[in-house]
């Protein structure tokens, strides 16, 4: 994390700590994240040394495998179309779909943080998307909502807009597949909810005292308060969409032509359906290599824009 | 003002209409006969067809939904617990304090969430055969207890790096070590956050289905989830009402804990120790 | 030094916890030294639905009860993700004495990474007399192994809607080729722009039988080089754009949303007229239309194969790790040979191959007419049985691809019928 100072540093930094008792006892810092320590060697580091390995050989997973050099990776790069497509679709799914989750999970959290009788019901329905998740009910839902004779279209047409072929359109497929998991914005609302519970209503008095209005208490306290969740909100959905599976599986299976063909359901094709694990470990360390580059540029930006109460920058 | 008020929880029942849609299907759905299931989105059954939860609930061969029911609770509550746990103590140990490899730790926790399972499925699998784990609970129990899934850790971080430092100082001046720290004030400011946690993996685990499937293999260990779906052929007919009945019922435990712990984000903690 | 003390602790544990790895591994199968015969676990997994799980689960309790030194520990569950399981099972040394495998996975789990028993090697143990020969010798035989036993018969057949038939006065025995389709189809669409004969096709129900019947040869032959040139196929593209074109087939933005046809509305609403399929669905779709009626799979008179295709159902398989084989199979023989095993499995995986099974079946009434009447007329004209690498998942998917490209009118025929000879021949080259 980028907003830590620099572990290997610990001599220069004792420096500039403005209080000794806090370079004291440092150490057992470790002590407290020793059961991850613990869980990381015995439970985590194997299978992912071992998935690395793989991505070198031509694992079937049921016979023995052979060492083949960087020939999955040049597969991959030179030969395999489906990979740039899936790629380019991953991509737009991505971006189109992290940032309108995240607005509408604010958005509503703000409409259902207060006080009222009955709160608690809207919050339990708008979060129920998020516990249904790859459901049949749901993929039933979203293929009666968007089929040609379905319900988005029959109110578009009374706004006169013409119908449009929602799932069925090559062109349109990718974006109402991104509307699933927009829908499902319940854990982000969670996080924000929670969050906004963390802001301290002082502020608030201060602000309405100095007569601020209502948009401008939200930029100037609501949201740099929350910007910690932001960031776990944005780069934990980056994540995830990323590697998203079920909203193109439940409801597309990648069509039509592959326009929904996520990288998630390439690689399960691979690994699964063509016995090809060596390759889908190999597209997976691509992946992990293509997250960890945004997942990088998202931490770096966020010491220009992430307010943290501790005083920032980790001290 | 009460107009005001009025318009507002008419535009969140009209919205919220989006979000029930789909529970109001499920339970139509499950009194439906089963040729009219797919056929329709509307609510309405053109018959009622009774029984589907009676015959859901009986399961197949000798073990019943009320088996997986129980086997689900032995399985869910324990790694909520400890993950809460868990989580919560590593979480603090990295946000507050710096040591040797800080940030390479830290940055290792957050990139094991970016490498898709499908791959490392296997060499998991043959990790935990080696453990002797399969078939048992243990998958789960041991990541949850070891604080393995970098999200609840990284989520706790988060919120603690929210609450002021001087809150701490004020405690160690009072005479707190670092443990007391943690339990006696940040603890109770931390509680929104380990409300999420509990929701979160209370709701993950619950529907777990593909971890489950891989360890599990005695129909009488199995969990709601594998019960839901230990029916559904590929090519065989499907008795779907009794399905949907099953999942129905297996929704209620979610939507109860999160009707119950949701209410904590709004009443309860106070904030008024955050004058800082 | 505390965290010195952290890592001396955490790399014990993990020595440790690789120590026991060593002695703990997953295994099956009992023991004991008692007098008669051995005592023996066997671990069977199957996938299905309620129905099926039922009937194996009498049959495994009337085994038990006959040879009480045996039992069965049953592992079953829905399809999903049935396979993936089965798979990490093998990849762990992990999987049950006896699973069925879906023709879909015996290529590569029975023949190239033998992990089942050649079910010859234990004929002492199975009546395999009672199986017809000639059918296991064709379906179920891969390198001259016996790669499991079939627990039915599956076969592709025309599936069509009697009151759609009815409606525009089609002839329930008309005999289908590929130009009868056309007409009537096109006739159909006319009368009522809303109805059209045919749902969707795909790569195994259309483009490799429809290719096969003009060349006579297997789609990959010798599991070598392609049985086709890029002319045939362009043929076979432009006849399904000319189908899409006239309204003899739901457009493709339409059905393209229902890879199971079954699923689709308009078939569901008695708007589509046929679909061609495997017996064993019928029952599937019979649950949302229940007034069906089986014909032939269209084959053209001049066809050089009939390219109709047959397919063993789910042979059932015997682990080769598994620690008794001899056991397995008996278990095996006698749930698919014996009158009595037959008498509660009915149809659960569509019609018993061996012969006085089925035919006592019928008699009783215990299997679907439908589904018996459908496996009867795909064995009475089977194509050649589509093996190795003509049923290779990955040069299916391309197939399929391109397929679906034409019906958006991506590619043209031309143009895909040149790019499928071109990725599948690169394919079978790194795949040598």
């Amino acid at each position: 994390m980028n907003n830590q100072p620099a572990a290997g540093a610990s001599a220069s930094p004792r420096l500039r700590l403005p209080r000794k008792r806090r370079a004291k006892g440092q150490r057992i810092g470790l002590l407290y994240i020793s059961p991850w320590i613990l869980g990381f060697i015995v439970l985590t580091l194997v299978p992912f040394v071992a998935s690395l390995i793989y991505s070198f050989t031509d694992y079937s997973m049921v016979r023995e495998q052979r060492f083949v050099g960087l020939a999955n990776y040049i597969e991959m790069f030179t030969k395999d179309p489906d990979f740039y497509q899936s790629l380019r679709v991953t991509l737009l799914y991505v971006v189109m779909a992290v940032p309108a989750k995240l607005v509408v999970a604010l958005l509503v959290a703000m409409l259902l943080n207060r006080t009222m009788r009955g709160m608690g019901i809207y919050r339990t329905i708008y979060y129920l998307p998020s516990i249904l998740g790859g459901s049949v009910a749901v993929s039933v839902l979203w293929r009666f909502l968007f089929m040609r004779e379905g319900m988005v279209n029959e109110v578009l047409s009374y706004l006169s807009i013409p119908a449009l072929n929602w799932l069925g359109d090559p062109q349109l497929a990718l974006f109402t597949i991104t509307l699933l998991p927009v829908w499902e914005f319940g854990s982000s609302m969670v996080l924000f909810l929670a969050g906004l519970k963390q802001v301290p209503r002082e502020l608030y008095e201060a602000s309405r005292v100095d007569g601020a209005g209502k948009a401008r208490a939200f930029f100037s306290i609501t949201l740099p308060m929350l910007t910690p969740i932001v960031l776990f909100n944005l780069i934990m959905q980056m994540i995830n969409a990323f590697q998203q599976f079920t909203a193109a599986f439940v409801i597309t299976d990648g069509g039509p032509t592959k326009a929904t063909y996520l990288y998630g359901l390439m690689l399960y094709d691979n690994a699964f359906q063509f016995f090809k694990m060596g390759y889908a470990s190999a597209q997976s360390w691509v992946l992990f290599v293509i997250i960890l580059a945004f997942t990088l540029i998202l931490f770096k930006t966020s010491n220009r824009w992430a307010h943290y109460e501790d005083g920032g920058d980790g001290r | 003002m009460t107009l005001k008020k009025a318009g507002f929880f008419l535009l969140l029942s009209m919205l919220g209409l989006l979000f029930l849609y789909p529970l109001l299907w499920l339970v139509s759905a499950s009194f439906k006969p089963n040729n009219e299931i797919f056929s329709s989105i509307g609510l309405i059954p053109s018959e009622i067809v009774w029984g589907a939860y009676e015959r859901g609930w009986e399961g197949v061969g000798r073990t019943s939904f009320g088996r997986f029911f129980t086997n689900t609770f032995v399985l869910v509550v324990p790694v909520v617990l400890m993950t809460m746990f868990s989580s919560l103590i590593v979480a603090y140990g990295f946000a507050r304090f710096n040591f040797p490899f800080k940030k390479l730790f830290f940055a290792l926790m957050i990139s094991t969430l970016m490498l898709p399972d499908a791959v490392v499925m296997i060499p998991r699998y043959i990790l935990f055969r080696n453990f002797g784990w399969l078939n048992s609970y243990l998958p789960f129990y041991a990541p949850a207890l070891l604080a393995v899934n970098a999200f609840f850790v990284f989520l706790i971080v988060q919120f603690l790096r929210g609450i002021p430092r001087d809150l701490d100082e004020a405690a160690v001046i009072d005479g707190c070590n670092s443990f007391g720290i943690l339990t006696r004030v940040l603890l109770p400011l931390a509680t929104p956050a380990l409300i999420s946690v509990c929701i979160f993996q209370f709701i993950w685990t619950w529907n777990e289905f593909f971890t489950a499937l891989i360890y599990i293999n005695s129909v009488s260990k199995y969990t709601v989830a594998l019960g839901l779906r230990m029916v559904l052929d590929n090519e065989g007919a499907v008795n779907w009402n009794q399905v949907m009945a099953m999942s129905v019922v297996t929704i209620v435990p979610c939507i109860a804990v999160f009707f119950m712990a949701q209410k904590y984000f709004v009443e309860g903690i106070s904030t008024t120790g955050l004058k800082g | 030094m505390t965290h010195q003390r952290i890592w001396a602790g955490a790399l014990g544990a993990a020595l440790l916890a690789g120590a026991l790895a060593g002695c703990s591994g997953g295994g099956n199968g009992g023991s004991g030294e008692a007098d008669g015969p051995e005592e023996v676990t066997l671990r069977f997994s199957w996938w299905g639905s309620e129905v099926r799980h039922k009937a194996l689960l009498e049959a495994i309790d009337l085994y038990m009860d006959n040879n009480p030194h045996v039992t069965i520990e049953p592992e079953y569950g829905g399809f999903d993700g049935y396979y993936q399981k089965l798979v990490t099972q093998f990849a762990g040394g992990t999987a049950p004495d006896l699973t069925p495998l879906s023709v879909d996975w015996i290529d590569e789990l029975a023949v190239k990474s033998e992990l089942v028993v050649d079910l010859y090697t234990l004929d002492e143990y199975i009546e395999l007399d009672a199986f017809d020969a000639d059918f296991l010798e064709r379906y179920a035989v891969f390198d001259g192994k016996l790669a499991g036993l079939p627990m039915g018969a599956n076969g592709m057949v025309t599936l069509y809607n009697r009151e759609f038939l009815e409606r525009f006065d089609i002839p329930e025995d008309t005999k289908w080729d590929w130009e009868t389709i056309h007409e009537i189809g096109r006739r159909v669409h006319e009368e009522d722009p809303n109805a059209y004969l045919l749902g969707m096709f795909d790569y195994r129900t259309f483009l490799q039988p429809f290719v096969n019947q003009r060349t006579g040869n297997d789609w990959i032959v010798d599991d070598q080089t392609l049985g086709f040139d890029a002319a045939v196929v362009e043929e076979a593209f432009a006849y399904y754009q000319q189908l899409l074109d006239d309204g003899v087939m739901q457009p493709v933005e339409e059905s393209s949303l229902y890879p199971d046809l079954a699923e689709n509305l308009q078939w569901q609403e008695g708007n589509i007229g046929m679909m061609f399929t495997l017996a064993s669905t019928i029952a599937k779709v019979k649950s949302y239309t229940p007034d069906l009626g089986v014909s032939m799979y269209p084959v053209p008179d001049d066809a050089k194969t009939s390219a109709v295709l047959v397919n063993p159902s789910n042979p059932l398989a015997v682990n080769k790790a598994s620690r008794h084989p001899e056991e397995a199979a008996k278990f095996a023989g006698w749930l698919l040979t014996s009158p009595e095993a037959a008498a509660i499995l009915k149809d659960v995986y569509s019609v018993p191959v061996v012969q006085a099974n089925a035919d006592q079946l019928v008699a009783d009434g215990a299997i679907d007419p439908t589904v018996a009447e459908a496996v009867e007329i795909a064995m009475s004209n089977p194509g050649n049985p589509v093996k190795g690498l003509s049923n290779n998942q990955e040069l299916n998917q391309i197939a399929q691809d391109l397929l679906e490209r034409v019906a958006f009118k991506q590619l043209s025929p031309e143009e895909a019928a040149a790019e499928m000879t071109a990725r599948l021949n690169e394919k079978l080259g790194s795949m040598q």
